[in-house]
């Protein structure tokens, strides 16, 4: 709007003009001062046009005028040059105001300053300086609060933006008003998780992540969630540009406009395969650990039930022979628990000091192999005996730094061993008929062995009196073994004498001596006498040791009737059987005995012949029970006629001969046989008869009639046939 | 470098002279701002505006913007200043101490762009004018913005036209550097002079010359 102004003044169309315009207008003269003022500064101002005309800005507004205002009126008045003051370098040049009276605001202004040509100041004259300048103001306090307005609004959704772009997340916005859901905006993460850029999504539809894997259950989810225009969040199977897949968390979030619907949609996607894979791997990694580690349990459980369970000592060491382990069997066979166990050394629980080094690696044992040791009990019971297998244990290829012991418990069979080898010794006694005591005490010396500090007897019955008697006490006293003499088998008698009473074993712990009995009994179970310990205690014996009594009475049972068999044999080879009397063998031998001792000593001997007479008759009459009767008979008074030295035989059907074996005169022999006649005459009782049988008596002597044995049994048989032709019934040396 | 316009000696003198208009609007815009404002002149030229074009373009298609005002007195003609591409919202936003990127230029800081040219402007014209005691009128200056060949539209300010002969402008171009709030900002000043006016612009400096001495 180039002015012209003539003198700095206006006519009348012009200032209405002004007047009308919606912004200061002031026209300055060349000194500054005013010559125009229109209504919109003076409302603007406060300051009306007739205070304001003629004086200069400086005076109407004091310091509240700014400089670079001043300036520039000065430099377009002295060198025509215009100017711009802009609101933001200036803000408020002038002290202006918005609105009326005290609610005014303080007005933001940007002002035009305008030199104005003198008449004199021609394009080409260039000499004269301008008359003035037009100053234009203008409010720009709305453009002002609208910028900043617009500039906070910008800064926020600035800030917004480089969150999105900065996001580690896909983010994808797709606009919701269009049916194919067309991508609207992809951030930089978005083309980092997929390898599309965001040129080459925008306008379709978010459906190609998906690839051919549409039917996934995320998906159908998130279909869901925008069905019902709501938020969705799934874990879906994407693909990338490149075809790979991916496991995206994909969260999908609509955007509503001011009237709640729905504009958009912002997908957020995180890329979760490494967490995806990460925790499949790691389920995977438990699974297996968990697997391993219930096989392992498993395994485990099953080797300690076995280990717990097996008869077998398990004992686990370490180098210095300390007992790391210790399973039932071996807490069972030493008596003690786990807990006292471990921590001590098992060569502490030898007995045999010598042993206690096998058992240590850090002693040069440990090697495997086998050992045989007593183990101690606790109590001061019977150690046992326990066979060792040790096998070093060494873990990876190191040292070995355990050492497994496996024991067996061999008391019993060493016990069985020493038993059976003990029995077998007695038997070879009893099988080489060696002397009954002998036998007898060797059994007892045997059973010591195997009851350590008990004191072993056997007792048997006497066959006569039918009392027990010791045969064999090796090591009872005296004392003792006189109390065990002749014994009464009775129910209230002692130990022994009770046990063969009640033909049961008997233990009496409380009596003094302690004593233990165990009845012998026979083949038919007769009772034949007692095997008897005094033990160290009044206590019960152990089982092992019930055991050893048993055995050994069964051995005793076999061993007199043994002996009983042999002296009965013996007996029926020499002797008959019917009368008790010699036979002819034991008479041959007696008088081979009788000439021999008599030739030494120079002493005589005398034979008798006896033959029955009338014998044939009775048995004839009566039968051969009352022959035999009349036999036996014969025989015990023929018996009860000599000494105990003399030998009286049968040696046939109705024939006697007896041996006296020293006689000091002929006539004895002759004495002798008178005796024998009268005994042989005396009638015999067969029921309700009396049979009478006489005697036809030979009598021959050594050395007078023969010197041997065959000629004085002919001679004296010779005497006898001579008395039978002489009429019987007497006796006569021949 | 000669140049069909001025001797050595006249080129020197408006050197020196642009030199000092310069150096006053950095002191003016030191005062406005509160901080210190450098501004350099490396360069000046005279020149062709089609070897101007050719020059600014590089035969690339760049997008200028600038504030352009006209002048008239003992010369008369059009002043312009250049920035390529955003630099000028840059300054603009260097000088109101905003720290924002360039983005979308505001009418405030359209009209804040416009006084930062009309400091420079006529801060060298003035002391041109002055130095050589003649007197010059500016008119308000006006933003602009252009890409390639149209990057002068000032061009058409002053149609040069003599005897139905296009004859070619004088184009002084000085090169200036700002530097303030730890920003470097480098741009031109464009003073298209008429083709009528060269001689009496000669004259000019020539009797300011002799007045001197030289």
């Amino acid at each position: 709007m180039e002015g012209s102004a003539d003198n700095v003044t206006l006519n009348s169309s012009a200032t209405e003009v002004l007047a009308a315009l919606d912004s200061g207008v002031a026209l300055l003269d060349a000194a500054g001062r005013v010559v125009f003022w229109n209504p919109w500064l003076a409302r603007a101002s406060r300051i009306s046009a007739a205070d304001a005309a003629g004086r200069s800005l400086s005076e109407l507004f004091g310091d509240a005028v700014s400089d670079s205002l001043l300036e520039a009126v000065a430099s377009a008045g002295t060198y025509g040059l215009a100017s711009v003051l802009s609101q933001q370098l200036h803000r408020r040049p002038l002290p202006l105001w918005r609105g009326r009276g005290t609610k005014g605001e303080p007005m933001e202004q940007s002002i035009l300053v305008r030199p104005l040509r003198g008449a004199a100041d021609g394009p080409d004259t260039g000499g004269q300086g301008p008359d003035g300048c037009l100053l234009q103001v203008n409010d720009v306090t709305t453009a002002v609060r609208r910028e900043r307005h617009l500039r906070e609004s910008e800064g926020a959704l600035r800030l917004r933006n480089r969150a999105v772009e900065a996001s580690s997340q896909g983010i994808i916005i797709v606009d919701a008003l269009k049916d194919d859901l067309p991508i609207l905006y992809a951030n930089p993460a978005f083309t980092a998780i997929t390898g599309w850029q965001a040129d080459e999504v925008h306008g379709r539809h978010p459906r190609f992540l998906h690839g051919l894997d549409t039917r996934q259950p995320g998906l159908t989810a998130i279909r869901e969630a925008i069905a019902e225009r709501r938020e969705g969040m799934a874990v879906v199977r994407n693909f990338r540009k490149d075809g790979s897949a991916f496991w995206n968390e994909l969260m999908v979030a609509p955007v509503a406009d001011s009237k709640g619907r729905v504009t958009h949609y912002v997908g957020i996607q995180r890329d979760i395969t490494a967490r995806t894979e990460a925790e499949a791997e790691r389920d995977t990694a438990l699974a297996e650990v968990r697997a391993a580690n219930e096989r392992l349990s498993r395994e485990k459980t099953f080797i300690s039930t076995v280990l717990q369970t097996v008869d077998a000592l398990v004992v686990v060491l370490d180098r210095r022979g300390v007992i790391v382990s210790i399973n039932r069997a071996g807490q069972l066979i030493t008596g003690r628990t786990e807990e006292s166990l471990i921590g001590s050394r098992l060569g502490d629980l030898v007995p045999d000091p010598k042993a206690g080094p096998f058992f240590r690696m850090d002693q040069g044992g440990g090697t495997a192999g086998t050992i045989t040791t007593q183990v101690s009990v606790p109590g001061g019971g019977e150690p046992r005996w326990v066979r060792w297998s040790l096998t070093p244990l060494s873990e990876a290829h190191g040292p070995a730094s355990f050492l497994i012991c496996t024991g067996v418990d061999v008391t019993e069979r060493r016990r069985a061993e020493s038993l059976l080898k003990a029995e077998r010794e007695i038997l070879e006694l009893v099988a080489r008929a060696e002397s009954h005591e002998i036998t007898l005490e060797k059994l007892c010396l045997s059973i010591e062995v195997q009851m350590p500090g008990c004191r072993a007897a056997v007792l048997l019955l006497n066959g006569t009196d039918q009392r027990l008697c010791p045969v064999a006490a090796p090591h009872i006293p005296a004392e003792q073994r006189t109390a065990m003499t002749g014994l009464q088998v009775a129910a209230g008698g002692n130990c022994c004498a009770r046990a063969a009473f009640l033909v049961q074993p008997v233990y009496l712990t409380q009596a003094n001596p302690p004593c233990w009995s165990t009845p012998v009994l026979s083949s038919s179970s007769s009772v034949l006498g007692t095997v008897t310990i005094l033990p160290a205690e009044g206590r019960e014996p152990e089982p092992h040791e019930k055991e050893v009594l048993e055995r050994a009475a069964r051995l005793v049972a076999i061993a007199v009737e043994r002996h009983r068999a042999e002296e009965r044999v013996r007996y029926l080879a020499l002797y008959d059987p019917l009368t008790g009397l010699a036979n002819r063998t034991l008479l041959s031998d007696r008088l081979d005995s009788a000439i021999a001792h008599a030739r030494r000593h120079h002493v005589s001997s005398a034979l008798l012949f006896i033959d029955l007479d009338g014998f044939k008759a009775i048995n004839d009459t009566h039968g051969h029970n009352a022959g035999d009767e009349v036999l036996a008979t014969i025989g015990r008074r023929i018996s009860g006629c000599i000494r105990d030295c003399d030998t009286a035989a049968r040696i046939g059907g109705d024939e006697f001969v007896v041996l006296l074996s020293e006689i000091a005169y002929p006539g004895d022999a002759q004495q002798v046989a008178n005796k024998v006649l009268e005994a042989v005459g005396q009638g015999v009782a067969w029921g309700e008869h009396d049979l009478c049988v006489g005697a036809s008596i030979g009598i021959a002597l050594y050395p007078d009639d023969a010197t041997t044995a065959d000629a004085l049994l002919t001679r004296a048989d010779d005497a006898m046939y001579a008395v039978k032709q002489g009429g019987k019934g007497a006796a006569r040396r021949g | 470098m000669t140049d069909p316009f001025f001797t050595d000696v006249q080129r020197d003198a408006l050197t020196e002279m642009m030199n000092l208009g310069v150096g006053r609007a950095a002191s003016a815009f030191s005062k406005l701002v509160g901080d210190e404002v450098l501004l350099s002149v490396p360069e000046i030229c005279l020149t062709t505006v089609a070897d101007a074009v050719a020059q600014f373009t590089g035969g690339e298609s760049r997008a200028f913007a600038g504030v352009m005002e006209s002048f008239d007195g003992f010369i008369d003609g059009t002043a312009a200043l250049l920035f390529p591409g955003e630099r000028s919202l840059e300054l603009v936003r260097a000088v109101i101490g905003e720290d924002m990127p360039a983005d979308e230029i505001s009418d405030l800081e359209e009209e804040t762009l416009a006084e930062i040219g009309n400091i420079i402007l006529n801060n060298c014209l003035a002391t041109v004018a002055n130095s050589l005691r003649k007197r010059i009128h500016t008119s308000l200056p006006e933003t602009y913005r252009a890409t390639g060949d149209a990057m002068f539209p000032f061009l058409d300010a002053a149609p040069q036209v003599d005897a139905g002969t296009p004859v070619t402008p004088m184009l002084l171009l000085v090169q200036i550097d700002f530097s303030l709030r730890e920003r470097d900002i480098g741009g031109f000043l464009a003073f298209l002079i008429d083709l009528k006016s060269t001689e009496a612009f000669r004259s000019a400096i020539d009797e300011y010359l002799a007045e001197l001495g030289v």
